[in-house]
């Protein structure tokens, strides 16, 4: 595909953004369950840390103890905490229980594919919007990384992210980490206020690095504990782990070992064949990006390069069918 | 394996459990720390972390060690609870004099590797481990 249709591609999914109808908890509002609401368009591919400032401005006529710091505040849906260092669209995708735009197989083009998964929460359809609550007291440390004031563990987590995806397409970090100061402030500058424009000037020179050759594709598969007990493997319950989830991560090459074009579909079979028996048709679970479920036969380099989150991965949510 | 390292000037203990996972992406060991505390200070940031294991006496030669990179918060990859790691980075340069030669299995790289990473942050290998190890050939 051509340059310039993935930058058009990557700027329908930069446009993608959720309807969010924030309550402030009744146990942290002085008049109980009647705080007006916060809505906000937000952006698929922010953090929802970014918001906590906005927020407490807000809801600071109802705060019982108005004293409290907006970064010690956090986000739940349905009693699940939300974490921070996840992209909104993936929490959204992985949490919200709204149906993955459904696309026809047979057209199977990426740009099919994106531009209705933006067209779905942009200008066409109404999605009801994703009612969150804030709080603003019982932290839940044993499950959410704390913030700071200055976003400094955002940022850390961000970059930490961000280093892990140049590694796994060049097989190093130094890319990433040779950044110059400016560039390294001007793409956290970028992420933070959503700056597509500031956010391609640094992240053009981490895909182009001079002399090194792409190797893997920066890809990361998030299956509900359900499906994992397909495998045979078990994982260990932690608990209260309301929401848990199990990461997988793989190295996928750009191509496969009959050196065709790595594609969605290649990928997921060789990683979890147990999930997705076919590198084709979806039979038993969908990948789902940016609220839409991707057909198999997508091409997987291109597809990042159109629509990874910002810290260079696929955060790819998988949806059990049936 | 989990270690108990007492607070200072404190009655609270302070719990840290450290998991070696393999990473799938940068195909090394990584160093995790999960940290519980019987006191109400949880541990918040990189920096309380370090002013729990390192006595202010050696800092600055743990600091000018520097070979392990720094210490992060994320989510453990097998509990997906928060926790620290050990940036792994740097490892791969700072193994690869230590083996040299080749014939290195994997328990012997391990054991090096511990002896790289894990003494910054507290973790360090038993004598009598390391000598039975050594034991079953060259450490």
């Amino acid at each position: 595909m051509a340059s310039e249709r993935i930058a058009d591609l990557q700027l329908k999914i930069w446009s993608g953004s959720l309807p969010l109808e924030i309550r402030l908890a009744a146990s942290d509002c002085r008049t109980y369950e009647d705080s007006d609401p916060y809505f906000v368009q937000y952006p698929r591919l922010s953090y929802l840390a970014f918001l906590l400032p906005r927020l407490h401005a807000f809801f600071a006529p109802w705060l019982i103890d108005p004293a409290v710091p907006s970064y010690e505040a956090w986000l739940s849906f349905e009693d699940v905490p939300l974490k921070w260092h996840y992209p909104t669209g993936l929490l959204y995708d992985l949490y919200s229980g709204a149906e993955p735009f459904n696309l026809d197989a047979r057209q199977g083009r990426e740009e099919v594919v994106l531009s209705h998964s933006t067209g779905a929460t942009t200008a066409g359809a109404v999605p009801v919007p994703w009612r969150l609550t804030l709080h603003y007291t019982e932290f839940p440390s044993g499950q959410l990384i704390p913030l700071d004031a200055d976003d400094k563990t955002m940022r850390d987590t961000f970059t930490n992210a961000m280093k892990e995806a140049d590694f796994v397409r060049n097989g190093t970090a130094r890319t990433a980490m040779s950044l110059s100061k400016e560039d390294s402030d001007k793409l956290w500058r970028a992420v933070q206020s959503y700056d597509r424009a500031l956010f391609n000037e640094v992240n053009n020179k981490l895909l182009h690095p001079p002399g090194l050759e792409l190797r893997h594709v920066p890809v990361k598969v998030y299956l509900p504990t359900s499906a994992s007990q397909t495998t045979s493997e078990t994982i260990p319950e932690e608990g209260k782990t309301t929401g848990h989830l199990r990461v997988v991560q793989a190295l996928v090459p750009l191509q496969t070992s009959s050196r065709q074009p790595q594609t969605l579909g290649t990928a997921l079979n060789s990683t979890l064949p147990t999930i997705f028996p076919s590198r084709r048709n979806p039979l038993l679970a969908q990948p789902v990006l940016h609220g839409a479920a991707v057909p198999m036969t997508a091409n997987l380099w291109e597809l990042n390069r159109a629509a990874a989150y910002t810290d260079g991965f696929l955060h790819l949510a998988v949806v059990m069918l049936g | 394996e989990a270690l108990p390292h007492p607070y200072p000037n404190s009655n609270n203990t302070l719990t840290i459990t450290y998991d070696i996972i393999h990473s799938p992406s940068y195909r090394l060991p990584v160093l995790y720390l999960t940290c519980t505390t019987t006191a109400n200070h949880p541990i918040s940031s990189p920096e309380t972390l370090y002013r729990a294991l390192v006595p202010p006496s050696m800092k600055p030669q743990i600091q000018a060690i520097g070979v392990m990179g720094a210490v992060s918060a994320t989510e453990h990859p097998i509990t997906g609870l928060p926790c620290y790691f050990v940036h792994p980075c740097k490892t791969a340069d700072a193994m690869r004099p230590l083996c040299a030669g080749g014939g290195v299995g994997a328990e012997r790289y391990v054991l090096r590797w511990l002896g790289l990473v894990g003494g910054g942050v507290g973790l360090n290998v038993p004598a009598a481990l390391a000598v039975d190890i050594a034991g079953t050939g060259e450490v």
